[in-house]
């Protein structure tokens, strides 16, 4: 099923790709990156606009959960009247999720494709449809460019720094600003989680094939894009960020509302232009 | 809180890495069997075995003889020559070892890439193909490199074969390269239309190399040019068993083929359910063909007078689930290594296929 669906599809129009752009796997990566990106638009799209919808939500959450805190069926009753319920919390999660399995089909389309073992190769030969194009010719696919070989790990570690800068940046341009009385500790998790993200696929450049981490940069780079061309407000945080001005930090917490973790983050600035 | 939140992610993060981290290579094991048949050793990633094929194959000794890691993993064929073993690895190296003892004699280490192929021998040289473009030309007393050949521009994944004063070197670049065996200089190269991932044979006056284009080719071994052809249905990447005037091999698309050596005229083809990678062997009239279907080791034995099937055996169904390694014969047995399984080596009766003896690793 997973071959059937997933992997077979990816690496034949993986290669398909390389034959039109001149046998250069890192650009057909880049393409089909980008095509990918493309096909996952609209999941990508409901799940920003569900975290935004979320985000703008959450004073109004947390004003009611104070006041409800000790009545249970009201405190369901009136987040549910406001729009809020756990599943559209879970929507939010989507596009990552749909992420993963891509993530992991594109993986193993490259190190599919490349075949750079014998096992590999006797599979790719199962994998490519019997209408290819000259198939035959292909082989070996050329996974060399510049100074890569992309089916093994970057040997210069210049491709994980660049994976690290450009999901730190992209996580820090998609991610909603914090409303004012947006709680302090959810904001301070989602930064958290921005470092740890980066952090994580930094370092999972590491250790694969260097192929996949053009696949992270460029959809990367896709994501700092396609976010703020949706969508005014980060249009504004893109600009914002491109004219070097500072993005707007977490708002103070309400009065009375105890700020878990650490002090309470300091107002938003001038900076973020409204 | 913030820092519970860390610890999860970087714990779901070493589980993604886990699951989907740089796995050790994998691939099919290697088979030699000694002269008389009463050895046979088989490679299995980090280890080489030398069983004994006499004592339902007790084993004789490994290679390395401890847990050392770090000399595999061992995929390819091993080469005998007299009482040197040699045996190329992953890890960028070549090993000559005691074939009596498993000792170490020497090792050489001067590759860029890994040997995916297996080493040959002719005389007191041992040609070792590399998949970094070269074939390196050693000493089979000391190891001492005598010259390379470095004009491939793709990996060698196929031994090289030498035959009275030339080495043929098949390459994954589409090119078959004939070289001096004294020197390593190219006398020439016929470029065909597929990469060349196995070994060619060697016939009268004639080299048999299958191709990644689905063919078959007969070239003359003085300078290349082409004397026949056989169009398979699928990639020809095993070495053409040559039997007289007779050829035998086999491609992925499932079939084996009898060819006629002079002509290429096909005298029959079979078709035996899945793809044949290996290496056909032969057992009086019964051929034993190595077939993968991608969820099964199967092991098909053939009349090799018509190509009709005399039995048919799954080798551990629940464990074994590719068969690409090439059979070897010993005795009155087939010796049959499948992806995976339980044991380490099967044989198996010729007659009907019955399992006589099986060895775990």
């Amino acid at each position: 099923m997973w071959n059937t669906l997933i992997l077979y599809p990816f690496t034949n129009a993986l290669l398909f790709l390389y034959t039109l752009v001149g046998n250069n796997f890192t650009l057909a990566i880049a393409i089909f990156t980008v095509l990918v990106r493309l096909i996952t638009v609209p999941f990508t799209m409901a799940g920003q606009k569900n975290q935004q919808r979320m985000s703008e939500m959450q004073p109004k959450i947390k004003e009611i959960q104070e006041k409800y805190k000790d009545q249970p069926e009201k405190l369901n009753a009136e987040l549910a009247a406001i729009g809020f319920s756990p599943f559209s919390m879970v929507g939010g999660c989507l596009p990552m999720l749909l992420q993963f399995p891509i993530m992991i089909g594109l993986y193993q389309s490259i190190t599919h494709a490349m075949a750079v073992t014998p096992l590999s190769l006797v599979d790719l030969y199962h994998a490519i449809y019997p209408f290819f194009p000259n198939f035959d010719k292909l082989i070996p696919v050329n996974s060399h460019f510049l100074w890569l070989n992309l089916a093994l790990p970057d040997p210069f570690y210049v491709l994980p720094v660049l994976v690290f800068a450009t999901t730190w940046l992209s996580q820090k341009l998609i991610t909603p600003p914090p409303q004012p009385g947006a709680d302090t500790q959810t904001t301070q998790m989602t930064q958290s989680m921005g470092i740890s993200m980066s952090v994580m696929f930094g370092f999972m450049s590491l250790q694969f094939a260097s192929g996949l981490s053009i696949y992270f940069i460029v959809s990367n780079l896709v994501s700092m894009v396609q976010y703020p061309l949706s969508n005014a407000q980060q249009r504004k945080r893109l600009f914002a960020f491109l004219r070097g001005e500072k993005l707007p930090e977490p708002a103070p917490a309400p009065k009375g509302q105890k700020a878990l973790g650490k002090p309470p983050a300091k107002p938003a600035k001038a900076g973020a232009k409204k | 809180m913030k820092k519970t939140s860390f610890a999860i992610l970087l714990a779901l993060a070493a589980l993604a890495l886990a699951a989907c981290g740089t796995a050790p290579a994998q691939s099919w094991s290697g088979v030699a069997i000694s002269a008389d048949a009463a050895t046979v050793y088989v490679t299995r990633s980090t280890h080489l075995y030398a069983l004994n094929t006499r004592a339902s194959g007790q084993t004789l000794w490994q290679f390395p003889p401890d847990n050392d890691n770090n000399i595999g993993p061992f995929y390819a064929d091993p080469a005998l020559a007299g009482d040197t073993l040699i045996i190329t690895s992953y890890n960028k190296s070549v090993y000559a070892l005691d074939a009596n003892s498993g000792a170490q004699k020497w090792a050489f280490a001067q590759s860029k890439d890994r040997y995916i192929a297996p080493a040959a021998v002719f005389g007191d040289t041992v040609y070792a193909a590399s998949a970094d473009n070269t074939l390196y030309a050693l000493d089979l007393a000391s190891g001492n490199l005598k010259w390379t050949f470095d004009k491939a521009t793709a990996g060698l994944w196929g031994a090289a074969l030498p035959a009275e004063d030339k080495v043929f070197v098949p390459s994954m670049d589409h090119n078959l390269y004939a070289v001096d065996a004294a020197t390593g200089n190219q006398l020439w190269a016929v470029t065909l239309n597929g990469a060349l991932a196995g070994a060619p044979a060697l016939g009268d006056g004639v080299i048999y190399v299958g191709s990644l284009n689905d063919t078959l080719y007969a070239l003359d071994m003085a300078d290349g040019s082409e004397q026949w052809t056989v169009k398979a249905d699928g990639w020809v990447w095993g070495t053409p068993l040559v039997v007289g005037e007779t050829l035998y091999f086999g491609d992925l698309a499932g079939n084996v083929y009898s060819v006629d050596a002079l002509s290429g005229g096909i005298h029959w083809k079979s078709q035996v359910g899945g793809a044949v990678r290996g290496a056909p062997s032969l057992s009086g009239d019964t051929l034993i063909v190595p077939v993968d279907d991608v969820s099964n080791g199967i092991v098909v034995a053939l009349n090799a007078a018509d190509g009709s099937t005399r039995w048919q055996k799954i080798i551990d169904e629940r464990n074994a689930d590719r068969m690409l390694a090439n059979p070897v014969i010993a005795n009155d047995a087939a010796l049959i290594v499948p992806m995976n399984a339980e044991k380490l080596i099967y044989a198996l009766s010729l007659g009907g296929g019955a399992e006589l003896w099986a060895v775990k690793p």
